[in-house]
């Protein structure tokens, strides 16, 4: 089963507009390497879980750990097919999270540097936005 | 060593000027600490690059400052990818402080060895951090071991931990059950069976 809140306080949000770059989970924390996004866009529940298994697949065996730093906490909604127009919102079809530029989705520690490229390159091929590859930073001042 | 800047005195400030500065592959610094007069320098990227990918903090000031300093902040870019400016504190060329050192093995053992600790805290300059510390482990025969204070030290370095504290040992195997825990395992699964045995029956 995908990921999905356990309880939230409204079904439908208004689908906004996503400005700016991140601000927060910005940084490798967990890991050493982490994929981080260069694009804005939403992140279905199940295209998260499409990447953490192609990633756990490939490091299954070496030892090596996986961290999601995504979560889907928004609902989108859509209108189901051949409906006429009105009789309001459709109803929660999906779970989503939100990425902006700079945002760490997924970790991975305990691996070396190739297999850390080789694993986000699978994964990354199951993303909608573009990504790289980061190491952590180095505790240099703040 | 720690890291040379070449640093430039930084007339211009304000946004449009740093952001020519960087254009010019400067990144602005500056410089407080110790009671003195607040400098406004810009440093070669690649030099506050080198530092950053050597993890090194201490640092000997070049050209329109000649003091050593540690870096107290680094701003970063959006994507975490370019430093945009860096906050250098003043600090005491004969500064020594506490670092983790890795402990490295060279040479060929007699036989299997076994490294009981890989690093060690000690107080270094801050100018002059070793890169570790190398134990010499060709002399080790079967039996032997190398304690922390048989490990040659770089100059000015001295060892926080105890220096009996053993690094390295050679031909150490852990030690077989004792015959008597062995006996009693036999008996306990002995016992185990003739109860099963007899729930069978």
């Amino acid at each position: 089963m995908a990921l999905m809140p356990r309880r939230i306080k409204h079904r439908k949000v208004q689908r906004g507009r996503i400005k700016g770059n991140a601000t927060r989970g910005n940084k490798v924390v967990f890991g050493e390497y982490g994929l981080q996004s260069l694009q804005a866009g939403w992140i279905k529940a199940q295209t998260i879980e499409a990447g953490r298994i192609a990633a756990q697949q490939y490091i299954r065996g070496d030892g090596g750990k996986l961290y999601v730093r995504l979560f889907p906490h928004r609902s989108i909604t859509s209108t189901p097919l051949e409906t006429r127009m009105g009789k309001g919102k459709g109803e929660p079809e999906a779970w989503v999270a939100t990425v902006k530029p700079g945002t760490i989705l997924y970790e991975l520690g305990g691996v070396s540097e190739q297999q850390a490229r080789v694993c986000f390159a699978r994964l990354a091929h199951k993303l909608p936005v573009k990504v790289r590859l980061v190491k952590q930073r180095p505790k240099l001042g703040s | 060593m720690a890291e040379l800047f070449q640093a430039e005195a930084r007339e211009l400030t304000g946004s449009a000027n740093t952001r020519r500065l960087r254009r010019a592959g400067m990144v602005p610094a500056i410089l407080y600490g110790q009671g003195k007069d607040v400098v406004h320098l810009s440093i070669p990227e690649s030099q506050v690059n080198s530092a950053v990918r050597n993890n090194q903090p201490y640092i000997q000031l070049e050209g329109a400052s000649t003091e050593s300093a540690q870096i107290q902040e680094l701003q970063w870019d959006a994507l975490g990818s370019t430093v945009l400016h860096v906050d250098l504190t003043r600090m005491d060329a004969n500064a020594m402080i506490e670092v983790d050192l890795t402990i490295s093995l060279t040479g060929d053992a007699g036989a299997s060895i076994n490294q009981v600790i890989r690093t060690t805290t000690a107080v270094v300059p801050a100018m002059n951090i070793p890169n570790g510390l190398v134990a010499d482990i060709s002399s080790l025969n079967d039996g032997d071991s190398i304690s922390l204070g048989d490990i040659e030290l770089p100059e000015k370095v001295s060892l926080l931990s105890d220096p009996s504290t053993v690094v390295v040992t050679c031909g150490a195997v852990a030690a077989p059950e004792t015959p008597a825990e062995e006996a009693t395992v036999a008996d306990d699964a002995g016992s185990n069976e003739t109860e099963e045995s007899g729930g069978d029956e």
